[in-house]
């Protein structure tokens, strides 16, 4: 999460680049790409459109540019709002082209329209705006401090790629038009400085964002998130849950149903223990107090795993460990409960170790990670590789480490 | 920062974590506290939701998120929204910035029971846990548990107080008993039953709501002070010791802490008869009910 140039940034004290953005969308150079579909710009508008050869494909298009050309000629010059708006309402009619992408400018910022595999990408800071599987995407956006990129979806594509000469490209500008390309770059002219009412601001890289480097987990981009939900006002979509039931019956207690059932013997106390065990792990009675019948029954939780930084897990079920265990088609099943861990050091394997629980015993197995799993007994300081595939019985009191991340085997039941 | 606001969510400085300057599209002012399960900021939230307020707070989930945790995650605070309780925390938006599960809430300048922002008379601290109680009936009724009822979750609002943070911890990650610190943060409101494994109950509740309302009354825990360094030493503090009342508790509230930690058949059944309970006990007090 750590990430650079973050301390000492002050975000009261950054310039109020985004206010200064209306006068700068038509000062700013648009370089178009190569390509067979359509580029236009428009007073504070860039739009980059299929183009299909087709009557449907030409008179949709059409209806686009007309938007653009009804807001030049109504002389806005910040037309974002209006034209997101219209535009959204000929998406959802079905009277847009299939693919777009569209940046205009608002008041104090940007919106952004993208339709099908129209995409937005500021590839100098690593991000990367789509509409997924949405129809249409439309967003309000800070002016980006780095060229802006629209296109059709050609994932991974630089700036600078496809441009015949790096040093020509940096004298093309598109001031207003519509012509053939694949893409179009949005990017203040060099040198990269944005006239403000009050003086020239730079846009200086130590004060914005950088990129983050562990695969954006902490973005530090100021778009709108990847995804994003009203809460507030908004009923929950599922059936309404009835209530609690009085007592210690609690959130999951239709799930001890399906637990594993495992034999033992009960406690004075009801409380079904590990016949090897001699006191009662919940309440610690001796179980020589016990009833003496050996009994069927939903197995308890066999105790926690507790971890480096606090957080603790209860082994009601067996668990898949690793950095992305739900990669795993027993974890999607709902065979196995998967357990993230994350660190920084990269050597947990995605699908790291597992834990399984059978009849009263808790095994670990190393799942052939590339930097495999140490164990160490209570107390121990020797560590010891597992085999990978080979489960060992956890004992109480064991200390497991994975990469930077360790956490210890708290046993409820068994020897104490 | 103030201490209240480093405490907001679990009381450990900020000072050693960069702070981002935007949380997808908010304007991260400051941070508010620290807690393991993620952090809490201070953001100018972006114009797309048209808010009133110039300020929310974030809580930004360590960690990534898968989509299906994520949607989980939603629901379960719509859930929860959809209760429209004067005493539970808004919350605006929850979303992905990068990976990362976040959501967007209410901003409450006075702090929380934890680390309130002027010093609170004993019956504004019984009035501020009756109605985190009446909060915790709410969610129990619509078939939610917030699992994790502590001090620092229970914010004072000028007029009342509202409990916040409810423990998605269950819903982004199965199986998870606690999603704080193990330390007196977090692990001395935990029923030690859902230490061993149960899920949370009506009655754990009970009992977390009597812890808090100890700490904050007696301004000690159950069991005295707890490692801060060894979330293992506390756990197993925990599991190990009977909890144990402060002597300087006047005895009147002695007797309701006491009844939410009774064994689970004699505990207070649940949160709603504890709120009732408090406020009685806050009106005897300030002479509003003359008898009782």
């Amino acid at each position: 999460m750590s990430r650079a140039g973050g301390e000492g940034t002050a975000p009261g004290s950054r310039p109020r680049v985004a206010a200064t953005t209306v006068p700068a969308f038509d000062q700013m150079t648009v370089t178009v790409r190569p390509g067979s579909d359509v580029v236009a710009r428009m007073p504070g508008v860039l739009l980059v459109a299929r183009s299909a050869d087709t009557h449907e494909g030409d008179r949709s298009l059409r209806a686009v540019l007309n938007l653009l050309e009804a807001s030049r000629e109504g002389g806005i010059r910040a037309p974002g709002y209006r034209l997101s708006r219209a535009l959204r309402r000929l998406i959802e009619d079905g009277a847009a082209p299939s693919d777009l992408a569209l940046v205009a400018a608002t008041d104090d910022g940007l919106t952004v329209v993208l339709a099908g595999a129209g995409a937005l990408a500021v590839s100098e800071r690593g991000w990367r705006l789509t509409c997924e599987s949405a129809m249409v995407l439309v967003r309000e956006v800070d002016w980006p401090p780095a060229p802006l990129l629209l296109n059709l979806g050609q994932p991974g594509c630089e700036i600078g790629e496809g441009m015949p000469d790096s040093r020509l490209a940096r004298s093309f500008d598109l001031r207003a038009g519509v012509v053939p390309g694949s893409g179009a770059i949005l990017a203040s002219p060099p040198p990269p400085h944005i006239t403000t009412p009050t003086g020239t601001v730079a846009l200086d890289s130590d004060r914005l964002p950088a990129p983050s480097r562990d695969g954006g987990s902490l973005s530090a981009s100021p778009f709108p998130p990847r995804r994003f939900d009203r809460i507030h006002g908004i009923g929950p979509t599922g059936r309404r849950r009835p209530a609690l039931p009085r007592g210690v019956a609690g959130l999951e207690s239709a799930e001890a149903v399906s637990r594993a059932r495992v034999r033992g013997y009960r406690c004075r106390d009801g409380h079904l223990n590990d016949p090897r065990t001699l006191f009662c792990a919940i309440c610690g009675i001796r179980m020589a107090e016990s009833t003496g019948v050996f009994v069927e029954g939903p197995r308890p939780p066999l105790g926690l795993l507790v971890f480096d930084n606090g957080a603790s897990f209860s082994l009601d079920e067996n668990y898949l460990l690793g950095r992305e265990p739900d990669v795993d088609e027993r974890v999607r099943a709902g065979q196995l409960r998967p357990l993230v861990l994350f660190d920084t050091s990269g050597v947990i394997s995605r699908r790291h170790a597992e834990i399984r629980l059978e009849d009263w015993d808790v095994l670990l197995v190393d799942c052939g990670s590339a930097n495999g799993t140490l164990v160490a007994e209570r107390e121990a300081t020797v560590w010891s590789a597992l085999v990978p595939g080979q489960p060992i019985r956890m004992l109480p009191s064991m200390q497991v480490r994975i990469g930077e991340r360790s956490f210890v085997f708290e046993s409820l039941h068994g020897a104490p | 920062m103030t201490a209240s606001e480093a405490e907001l969510i679990g009381g450990r400085s900020t000072t050693e974590h960069p702070v981002p300057a935007h949380i997808a599209d908010y304007q991260v002012q400051r941070a508010l506290g620290y807690g393991n399960s993620g952090r809490v900021y201070l953001a100018r939230p972006p114009r797309r939701l048209g808010l009133a307020e110039e300020f929310v707070a974030v809580k930004l989930f360590n960690g990534p998120c898968a989509d299906s945790a994520y949607e989980r995650g939603v629901e379960e605070l719509r859930a929860v929204s959809a209760l429209d309780s004067p005493y539970l925390a808004k919350v605006y938006e929850a979303g992905l910035a990068g990976d990362s599960f976040f959501y967007a809430m209410h901003y409450v300048v006075l702090g929380s029971l934890s680390a309130p922002g002027r010093p609170l008379s004993q019956t504004e601290v019984l009035l501020a846990v009756s109605h985190a109680a009446s909060a915790a009936h709410a969610l129990h009724e619509a078939g939610i548990a917030h699992a994790a009822i502590k001090p620092s979750n229970v914010l004072i609002g000028a007029r009342s107080a509202a409990l916040s943070d409810l423990g998605l911890g269950r819903s982004l990650r199965p199986g998870l008993t606690m999603t704080g610190v193990a330390t007196s943060g977090t692990v001395e409101y935990v029923d030690p039953s859902v230490l061993r494994g149960d899920s949370p109950s009506r009655s754990s509740e009970v009992w977390a709501l009597g812890a808090t309302l100890h700490r904050a009354v007696a301004g000690v825990g159950l069991y005295g002070e707890l490692s801060d360094s060894e979330p293992l030493v506390a756990i197993r503090g925990v599991m190990s010791a009977n909890p144990t009342l402060a002597r300087n508790l006047p005895q009147d509230i002695t007797a309701i802490v006491q009844a939410c930690l009774d064994s689970p058949d004699r505990r207070i059944p649940t949160a709603g008869e504890l709120a009732l309970r408090i406020t009685d006990l806050a009106q005897v007090r300030e002479g509003i009910v003359s008898g009782g």
